[in-house]
């Protein structure tokens, strides 16, 4: 009797047991899941590509920029991307080089200004202000986050216009990470068919929506990789919107010689 | 032989008639025009207009033929309609003109072309290369900067991260400005003399400057070395031909001396700044400094830290510290208020007033309304009673015309010196741009 009464306990301990660590697994798996489900199709070996982004004020007024943008990824810890600008005429020519860490390490911009043919380093925050060429887009919406340094949080599946999606709340590790983006956290919808990233949502430091980021069209590229190819960031609070469209994409191998210092200069 | 009115006018032809031809080759034809206006500011002066200007510069870049040489060609054209007349000087016309070859891990270069050496982006050092329009109204006239030099440029890339250049120009450019006499007198200083530059579009006389670099960029930090023996672009002074002696009478001419600079520059980044040091040394012919007429050596070295500040503004600082070394040694057999006069006249145009200077220059930008809207200001500040203030403003009228204005103001008024070398007299300008 006082056997079956022990065994009992014992069973009913271990499931309890389960019970408990399960969903604390089944979380922290489906966080890891999602983020590398998602880095397989974003990280192409290869691409180049014709950029287009508009720059659309609250009251209509339109300003495009064209740039050809490469990108390779050097090695698992390092993604390089070049910007060569040819429209409008005052950017026409300026190159941007960027070498990305995912290990954490800081990220090093080079910028070619034809004017004075020179090459200057800079830092992504002294770049129109940490955004794109003025755009809604901030450097770290265009570089691959480095996994450090972020808190993630998975919300569980939801919709996003209509997609079905999981959702993951990320916010810097840090209150001076947090202050220095201006983004107290963000809500990112991975689509539940190919972990695409279709949409993010920024909240800025009071807690308020601060910008919506959405793929509005992708391009399937060979297995597993994915293109967003018409990406819409919008400031919620200014009426601000850019649009940023990617045509004439090729992936066959580049030369890491495109992502040096010379071709900056000479192309 | 072509009349001068015809001339003008086939140099205003032939961009556009090879600009026609290019679309032929895939040659790129670019071009900025612009017109501007500039008023005198000084408050103790009566108002003037100081500069209008019709302005064009086209740009033929591309392959030749199919090849993988690359030909650049762009002109500077222009007419001034205020305060007087004129149009661009002939030595000025030709803007750069190069041919350019990849050639494996080496480019080659040969032709009339700027080069720009340093890390820092104000009164860098290491940027030697070329001589200057020294009578620009806007200190940062971005039309009248560097004069490109005809020269033979190589470039050899040991790696990703490392080049080396070498350079060199057989006959480079003096400094450009237009004055060819000037009176040089005062009367407490018993002297009475003419300042005579030689200014000829090619240092025929003083030829042959070489410069080599090493530069690297790495992700942790750039820099650079480098070495010059070149001809300098601004004049000294030969001052041997002045006689008398209350007063002193006679000619100064301008030559043209060689210098050895020797200097080097290092960036890297520290979390959301970028810092940069650079540092050179000049070793003139004046090895003593007993010659007034030629500047001293000098050593310079600029700190320069860039940031973002409130608001996504772009900020940036400079400091500058300059050694003269032996400044105003050695005699001369003249009077001492004579050799006060000459020393204080040859110095400050030389740049070279004080035995240490130091100063700061500040720089602050930021953009607006999707980047249509781009204010800036610099600031330089020299330990003294005087304040450089330069404020900027531009506005693109679309993605093609934009409208710019500006200010360059001197808090202390313009020297009264005979020599001097550039303009120090307030202004403002306001200028329409159209780039295609």
């Amino acid at each position: 009797m006082k056997q079956n009464r022990r065994l009992t306990l014992s069973l009913i301990m271990a499931v309890l047991f389960l019970f408990l660590i399960a969903p604390l697994s089944a979380e922290e798996m489906t966080v890891k899941t999602i983020l590398d489900r998602f880095e397989e199709t974003i990280r192409i070996p290869n691409l180049k590509g014709v950029l287009t982004v508009k720059l659309i004020a609250a009251n209509g007024d339109t300003r495009e920029i064209e740039a050809t943008a490469f990108q390779k990824q050097i090695s698992a810890n390092q993604i390089s991307r070049l910007f060569i600008f040819d429209y409008p005429p005052s950017v026409r020519d300026t190159g941007m080089l960027i070498h990305s860490f995912m290990n954490g390490d800081d990220n090093v911009l080079w910028i070619y200004l034809p004017a004075v043919k020179r090459v200057k380093r800079i830092a992504l925050a002294q770049s129109g202000g940490g955004y794109f060429m003025g755009s809604d887009f901030s450097y770290s919406d265009f570089i691959a986050k480095s996994r450090v340094g972020y808190t993630r949080e998975y919300l569980g599946e939801g919709t996003l216009d209509g997609v079905s999606c999981f959702m993951m709340k990320e916010y810097g590790a840090t209150e001076e990470l947090r202050r220095l983006q201006g983004i107290s956290y963000m809500i990112n919808y991975y689509r539940k068919s190919d972990f695409l990233m279709v949409g993010r949502d920024y909240y800025d430091l009071a807690g308020e929506l601060l910008k919506e980021y959405r793929v509005l069209e992708d391009l399937a590229l060979q297995a597993p990789y994915i293109y967003p190819t018409l990406i819409t960031m919008e400031n919620k609070q200014t009426g601000h919107k850019s649009v940023i469209q990617v045509t004439d994409i090729e992936t066959e191998d580049l030369s890491e010689r495109y992502f040096t210092t010379r071709y900056l200069r000479n192309r | 032989m072509i009349s001068g009115n015809r001339r003008r006018t086939l140099l205003l032809i032939i961009p556009f008639l090879l600009g026609a031809g290019s679309f032929a080759y895939g040659i790129d034809f670019q071009g900025t025009v612009f017109g501007d206006y500039y008023g005198s500011a000084e408050l103790s002066t009566p108002y003037q207009n100081l500069r209008g200007r019709l302005f064009y510069r086209p740009v033929l870049s591309g392959p030749l033929l199919d090849t993988d040489l690359e030909l650049t060609l762009s002109t500077d054209l222009y007419i001034d309609l205020l305060p007087d007349f004129g149009y661009t000087a002939a030595e000025n016309v030709l803007h750069e003109a190069y041919l350019f070859l990849p050639a494996g891990p080496s480019d080659i270069y040969a032709g009339q072309k700027l080069v720009s050496f340093g890390k820092t982006d104000v009164f860098s050092p290491l940027n030697c290369v070329g001589g200057n329009h020294i009578y620009k109204l806007s200190l940062d006239d971005p039309y009248q900067g560097r004069r490109p030099e005809a020269m033979l440029h190589l470039k050899f890339y040991p790696s990703y991260s490392d080049e080396l250049d070498l350079i060199y120009i057989p006959f480079p450019r003096p400094d450009y400005g237009t004055t060819t006499e000037t009176p040089l007198s005062d009367s407490s200083a018993d002297l009475s003399a003419t300042v005579h530059f030689s200014r000829p579009p090619y240092n025929i006389d003083s030829p042959h400057s070489i410069f080599l670099a090493y530069s690297r960029f790495s992700d942790s930090f750039d820099f650079q070395l480098l070495y010059g023996f070149y001809t300098n672009p601004t004049p000294d002074f030969d001052i041997s031909a002045l006689t008398g002696t209350a007063p002193v009478t006679g000619l100064i001419t301008s030559r043209y001396t060689r210098v050895h600079t020797f200097g080097g520059a290092f960036s890297t980044s520290l979390g959301e700044l970028v810092w940069v040091e650079e540092a050179a040394f000049n070793l003139t012919e004046d090895l003593d400094g007993s010659d007034m007429g030629v500047r001293n050596p000098d050593f310079t070295l600029n700190s320069q830290i860039t940031g973002t500040i409130f608001g996504g503004t772009f900020a940036q600082l400079n400091m500058i510290y300059q050694h003269i070394f032996y400044f105003n040694a050695g005699s001369s057999v003249y009077a001492p208020d004579t050799e006060a006069f000459l020393r204080s006249e040859f110095n400050n145009y030389f740049t070279q007033p004080v035995q240490n200077i130091l100063f700061f220059i500040a720089h602050l930008h930021n953009s607006f309304f999707r980047e249509k809207l781009y204010v800036a200001l610099n600031a330089g500040f020299f330990f003294s009673t005087e304040l450089y203030l330069a404020p900027r403003v531009s506005w693109a009228l679309s993605d093609l015309w934009s409208l710019e204005a500006g200010a360059d103001f001197w808090t202390a008024p313009p020297p009264n010196r005979d020599l001097l070398r550039g303009t120090k007299e307030d202004n403002f300008y306001i200028r329409v741009s159209f780039a295609y």
